[in-house]
């Protein structure tokens, strides 16, 4: 039986399945670069669920707004507390938009309020190093969205450990591509995916 | 008619006189010789009476040979009062068909988290009561040589008592616990298995494989040592390399958890317990406080070696195993992704895979001992002990003294960790109750006796003496 | 009055006096040594028996004495030689009246002692026998109730206790402590409470922000208080001294020193609960075919101290793909006047709002506490989504199922069940072919409710077309029912269908994939349906009911399954990972360095082993173990709070010079939890 499976987080709220490309590109970036076992394709996981406990990399994203049913967010509490990572991208890439207020209200609410999580953090040197912190996306660069580019991501820390990550970047957009367009790309834009994984494995 | 009568009365005073100073010169040396003939024998039941007994032998010293006929084994301040007799000459014995042969041991649980593990022997079927200096634990019905209770807090002595007779002992041990290392690969059973360590309050070493040529690593592996590390878990087959390490580490005293494809190693295929079988599914859908694990798979230990013994079982499989490797320790776990219980399990399951690790761990770790004493355990990695600067700041000088006078007043109680078993070491073996002895009570009493007869003679002497004018 | 009623006058007034006298010295004795055995004892408390017993018999022996000592007032002969004495101007009258004599003689005589006064005499023995006891008796008294050794009153006990009631501890110093009475007085500013007032608290409970006064009696020189860390400055008030301070968000202790005296105080503070809110309408999510009428909002809100204002408040989502714009807007905001619950409502005019299809309504309500502190709390309902449906979509969102458009008439299982018992009971009584007839219709029924079954499967895995028809072309082929499909091969033309022919691709309930996971129980369901189809079309309702049976049961282990309500179908990509496993190069990896986790703190541990420090303190110093138990206390307050009330329990019975042994030991299970007790001595233990 494998070992890692990329879930996604179905929620109750919003459009959580607005980017069904990002799970096959990060599950064949992980198989370029790194020996760790995992499933060929992913699956989609409730947040109300007691299977998202099966799942401790739980993958989110959206445009519409987050709004935790009870259970979800009860779960989620509890997915966080016992280890799990959630991992949560603003496909709007608007950090004035529905999805970054709601989300971030949803997350303090459940989890703990989101800091800046410094770019000197070892998520950033889990694999590949990252010197300059989380790389910039081509949707942030050509101004799209909030017309910002954000040098930090977030994170619910518990610990030493993060709990929830959150990114206002829109790797939704920028990993939701097949994986075999990835050969068109002079450097791999998914690689901060292994540091996700890798990090959520190892700590 | 009168001179006669007279005569005689003189006479009888005369004996009277004569058996007065007989009785003394008697006692004289009844008091000076003592007889190898006399005994003393008791059927005592409560210590009370043996503590009275042995102050008026002791007082006496009436009898040369005492023989207790005891339902319960003296404690040990009396054992030593008769062990004194008997260096004095006086001989003593001891029966009891109802003794209850009891013991209590208490180790620490060797886990950082701290908590004791209490064993009391007991004859199968007795109700064993444990307490300790803030009252009763708990009960427990022995079974299959008595029963094993582990609990955190326990303030020493702990006393079990086992059909009246009570089994009195503290923790003495005083012990290291090492750094664990982790060897496998990167994936969710390493990442929990190492939290639930960590924060148990192991110090981990780790090598995690992520790709070839590249682990992620934590502390030093370079050397694999019983100086360094007490126990090594092998999490897989991607630790090849480490293989002939790990068992040499084993052979020279330290432990090795194995988990999965780990025991197929060539390496250390020879020092596992057994050989991981088919994988089964979990027996049960969920995890429930009642068969905790089995919501997990597994595969069963098959095979297991003559020597292996089978720590856990699921289903009449083995699903965990244990064996001695020259001075080290093997564990065989043949759970499969126990990190599923973690988050799976439910509100607590988090604490109950924690210290179930953590238990795994301490049962295969290396330790050296530091020597008895007050328990003043050294915790790697750990929580420091508690510290008196926790209590109020302007006392604490005061209540750290106070503290350890308490500690000193626990240690220096009389502990009897086998009562039974030190009577026999003390006193040798029970005999039968020798016949023919005679009552204590006559005994005991026959100085006062002949005092007694020897002031009624000198009474009646003198009163004789005196009515018939005489001074 | 003549002489000798006088006299027995005078003796009765000598008598009291010495009555008096004798309880006074009596109770003069008894305090002395009480007070003397307190102070001796310092804190080692004796049993009271051994001390009240010294005290009644040291009392009674000095009341005898003197009882004893005046003894002879009782006699009137004595007394009448005691007046002679002290008034010679009797010359002897008194005593010669007591003998018998001529009335001659007795009325001269009467007449002598009547012209005497006895006062003088009489007043100054009563004063001489009374006030030096009672002046002593009152200094002392008024010693022991400055000093406040009233409050060291010795009450035995047993097991874990202390006789004693005190709270500050010190010495050093022979003025009394400041510390030892104080008072609280606790102001909640937002809650409504009245002040309460504390009279020598050791814990004081008040929720956060509240602001607390202490004071006691003396001058504030000297005297010290911390909150936490924080030292508080301490100023002269109407009692003596005086400080305040704000009640922090976690429970704390306050610290007072005066001199070498120091007392502890607990400070428990209680959080502020956000209002808990539920939209009552609409109750659940709906799905506008047509955007157009108003919705009825209705919400409910509560609050544990009391509400200012609710609201209900919502967005609409506008767009598809990456082009999405949100509106959002408040209705029906209402304020409340700290109302502790409130219903509140507005209405949702859908037709101004200009809904187009596909929009979406996200809509909640919020209610807002009137906590001025640290607040103030909003508390939120559960989030309905109100969505406009294209035209043409399928969209499983719209969990509530709206009712089918038309009547395919389906029976349902259950009655299919029913209706086939029936025709068995009354089978003996028919004709064999009524029997195959009526069975017939009944696997005709059965039969459609089958294909609806089929339908729902493959609808949900995505197919166009179902088995189902193919194989009843199958079956009109060959002119008879065929055999059905097991479960795997259904799974097979499943998989087939949503073009996932790899194994094993995902990870779920006993290794099956989300395809046999959802539909396992209704193919077992479809399966038993054919089988039961079969017997009936021959006329054998007994060997069909099983099989109905066995869908009937299957169908429902599908309602309580888990459910993945897919929204759409997004492409299926499985990355072939043999092919591209390590295809890419990696050359840019430096040492990967993992940091431990911080151990977790071994609360349950260290909670265990400071009770039992504090409880082995306790015969030793027992102000020190009781800030010790207190301090334990504050700590579990927040985290451990069954354990933080059983040994809150047990520090009042020790405070209260009661028997604690009981509380100290749930207080133990609760921090350390309950032993863990194996019969039978294990084969493997942990190395020794």
């Amino acid at each position: 039986m494998s070992e890692f499976v990329f879930a996604t987080a179905q929620y109750e709220s919003g459009d959580w399945d607005s980017a069904p490309l990002v799970a096959p590109n990060i599950i064949d970036t992980i198989a370029r670069y790194t020996s760790i076992d995992v499933t060929p394709s992913g699956v989609i996981v409730p947040l109300s669920s007691p299977a998202l406990f099966r799942y401790p990399l739980v993958f989110l994203t959206g445009h519409l707004p987050v709004r935790f049913a009870d259970a979800e967010r009860l779960n989620v509490r509890s997915f966080t507390e016992r280890g799990g990572l959630l991992f949560i991208d603003d496909h709007n890439h608007d950090i004035d938009g529905a999805f970054h207020k709601t989300a971030t209200e949803a997350i303090r609410d459940a989890v703990g309020p989101l800091v800046q999580l410094p770019n000197t953090h070892s998520l950033y040197s889990a694999f590949f190093t990252f010197d300059d912190g989380p790389p910039a996306t081509s949707h942030e660069l050509n101004g799209w969205g909030d017309n910002l580019v954000h040098s930090h991501l977030f994170a619910v820390m518990q610990g030493t450990r993060i709990a929830v990550l959150y990114s206002n970047k829109d790797y939704s957009s920028e990993w939701g591509y097949h994986p075999d367009n990835k050969r068109f790309l002079s450097i791999d834009n998914t690689r901060f995916a292994v540091n996700i994984v890798v990090y959520a494995l190892t700590r | 008619m009168r001179l006669l009568a007279d005569r005689r009365r003189i006479t009888a005073e005369h004996a009277l006189r004569v058996i007065s100073v007989a009785m003394l010169a008697w006692m004289f040396v009844w008091s000076l010789m003592p007889s190898r003939s006399r005994e003393s024998s008791a059927r005592i039941g409560s210590p009370r009476a043996v503590r009275d007994s042995l102050a008026a032998w002791s007082a006496s010293a009436f009898s040369d040979s005492i023989h207790l006929d005891v339902d319960t084994v003296p404690d040990r301040a009396m054992r030593d009062w008769l062990v004194a007799l008997r260096r004095n000459s006086t001989g003593v014995t001891w029966s009891g068909a109802r003794l209850v042969a009891t013991a209590v041991a208490i180790s620490p649980l060797g886990s950082p988290a701290g908590g004791v593990s209490i064993r009391v022997a007991a004859p199968a079927g007795a109700p064993i009561a444990i307490a300790d200096a803030l009252g009763e634990i708990d009960t427990v019905t022995a079974r299959g040589g008595g029963a094993v209770l582990a609990m955190r807090g326990i303030a020493a002595p702990v006393v079990a008592l086992v059909n009246g007779q009570a089994a009195r002992a503290a923790n003495v041990d005083s012990l290291v616990s090492r750094r664990v290392a982790v060897i496998g690969r990167a994936h969710w059973e390493s990442k929990f298995l190492i939290a639930a360590l960590e924060e148990s309050g192991w110090t981990v070493d780790a090598v995690l494989s992520v790709a070839p040529g590249v682990d992620v690593t934590q502390g030093d592996l370079a050397l694999i040592d019983t100086a360094n590390h007490g126990v090594v878990i092998m999490l897989d087959s991607s630790g090849a390399r480490f293989g002939a390490r790990v068992a040499r580490f084993v052979r020279q005293g330290g432990g090795v958890i194995l988990l999965g494809s780990s025991a197929l190693l060539p390496a250390l295929k020879p020092i596992a317990a057994g050989t991981p079988g088919a994988r089964l599914p979990p027996r049960t859908l969920g995890f429930s406080s009642e068969s905790p694990r089995g919501g997990l798979a597994f595969q069963p230990l098959a095979s297991l070696r003559n020597d292996a013994v089978p720590v856990e079982q699921r289903g009449g499989r083995t699903a965990i195993a244990a064996r001695r490797e020259g001075s080290g320790r093997v564990v065989q776990v043949g759970y499969i992704q126990s990190w599923r219980w973690r988050l799976m399990g439910g509100e607590n399951s988090a604490e109950a895979h924690r210290e179930w690790w953590s238990d795994i761990v301490a049962g295969a770790a290396y330790r050296a001992e530091r020597g008895a004493g007050v328990d003043k355990r050294v915790r790697a990695g750990g929580p420091p002990p508690i510290k008196q600067s926790t209590l109020p700041v302007g006392n604490a000088e005061h209540q750290s003294t106070a503290v350890d006078t308490a500690l000193l007043h626990i240690t220096s109680m009389r502990l009897d960790p086998a009562p039974l078993a030190s009577l026999i070491h003390d006193l040798g073996p029970q005999v039968t109750r020798p016949s023919g002895g005679s009552s204590l009570l006559p005994r005991k009493s026959l100085p006062a006796w002949l005092l007694l007869a020897l002031f009624a003679a000198l009474l009646t002497e003198w009163a004789s003496r005196r009515l018939r004018g005489a001074r | 009055m003549n002489a000798r009623s006088r006299l027995s006058l005078a003796r009765a007034v000598l008598a009291g006096s010495v009555i008096a006298s004798a309880v006074l010295w009596g109770s003069f004795a008894a305090l002395t040594i009480y007070v003397t055995a307190r102070l001796a004892s310092g804190t080692a408390y004796e049993p009271w028996h051994n001390e009240l017993a010294v005290i009644v018999l040291s009392a009674t022996a000095v009341t005898l004495a003197v009882l004893w000592r005046g003894r002879h007032a009782i006699s009137l002969s004595r007394v009448a030689l005691w007046l002679e004495e002290k008034l010679p101007s009797l010359q002897y009258a008194l005593v010669t009246a007591q003998e018998p004599l001529s009335s001659t003689t007795a009325s001269a005589l009467e007449s002598r002692i009547a012209d005497t006064r006895w006062g003088e005499p009489l007043g100054g023995a009563t004063v001489r026998a009374v006030a030096p006891p009672f002046v002593l008796l009152a200094a002392l008294l008024s010693v022991v109730l400055v000093t406040g050794l009233r409050d060291r009153v010795p009450i035995g006990s047993r097991g874990i206790g202390i006789g004693s009631s005190r709270s500050e501890s010190g010495t050093g110093s022979n003025a009394p402590s400041r510390i030892a009475n104080i008072r609280a007085s606790v102001l909640s500013p937002y809650s409504g409470e009245r002040i309460r007032t504390l009279d020598d608290p050791s814990t004081i409970d008040a929720l956060v922000g509240s602001q607390i006064v202490i004071s006691g009696a003396g001058s504030p020189e000297k005297l010290s208080a911390r909150v936490g860390a924080d030292e508080r400055s301490i100023v002269a008030g109407d009692r003596g001294w005086v400080f305040s301070f704000v009640m922090p968000a976690r429970a704390s202790a306050l610290r007072l020193a005066d001199r070498d005296f120091k007392r502890l105080v607990v400070l428990e503070s209680r959080p502020d609960s956000a209002p808990q809110v539920t939209l009552i309408s609409p109750a659940r999510d709906t799905v506008f075919r047509v955007p157009v009428g108003s919705l009825q909002l209705s919400a409910d809100a509560r609050d544990d101290f009391g509400l200012t204002a609710a609201w209900l408040e919502y967005i609409i989502s506008s767009g598809e793909g990456e082009s999405f714009i949100f509106r959002s807007a408040v209705l029906g905001r209402t304020s409340i006047a700290r109302a502790r619950s409130q219903t509140f409502r507005a209405i949702f005019s859908v037709d101004a709002l200009s809904l187009k299809p596909g929009d979406i309504v996200h809509l909640r309500a919020v209610a807002r506490d009137n906590n001025s502190v640290n607040g103030p709390s909003s508390g939120y309902s559960e989030t309905r989504t109100l969505r406009v449906g294209r035209r043409g979509e399928y969209d499983s969102i719209a969990v509530e199922g709206a009712p089918p458009p038309e009547n395919k008439g389906e029976v349902s299982q259950r009655m299919l069940i029913i209706m086939t018992e029936a025709l068995q009971k009354k089978r003996p009584r028919l004709a064999r072919t009524t029997v195959v007839s009526e069975a017939g219709r009944i696997s005709q029924d059965q039969g459609r409710l089958r294909r609806r079954v089929g339908e729902i499967i493959y609808a949900r895995l995505g197919g166009e077309g179902s088995a189902e028809h193919s194989h009843e072309a199958e079956e009109d082929s060959e002119g008879g029912p065929g055999k059905p499909l097991t479960p795997e091969e259904m799974l097979a033309a499943a998989e087939g269908a949503t073009r996932r022919g790899v194994g094993d691709p995902i990870d779920f309930h006993g290794d099956e994939t989300p395809v046999v996971a959802v539909n396992r129980p209704l193919l077992e369901a479809f399966n038993a349906m054919w089988e039961a189809g079969r017997e009936l079309d021959i006329g054998q309702p007994d060997a069909a009911l099983p099989h109905m049976r066995a869908a009937l049961a299957a169908i429902q282990r599908a309602r309580a399954a888990e459910r993945i309500y897919l929204r759409g179908r997004p492409p299926t990509v499985v990355i072939d990972l043999a092919k591209v496993r390590l295809a890419a190069r990696v050359d840019s990896v430096e040492a990967l360095k993992r940091t431990p986790r911080p151990t977790l703190p071994a609360l349950a541990a260290s909670r265990g082993d400071r009770l039992s420090t504090a409880v082995a303190l306790l015969s030793l110093d027992a102000d020190a173990a009781l800030d010790s138990l207190m301090l334990l206390r504050m700590d579990a307050i927040g985290d451990a709070p069954a354990f933080a009330r059983e040994l809150g329990v047990a520090i009042a019975n020790i405070r209260g010079g009661r028997d604690a042994t009981d509380d100290v030991l749930r207080a133990r299970r609760a921090a350390s939890g309950e032993p863990v007790t194996r019969a039978g001595l294990p084969g493997w233990t942990a190395p020794r």
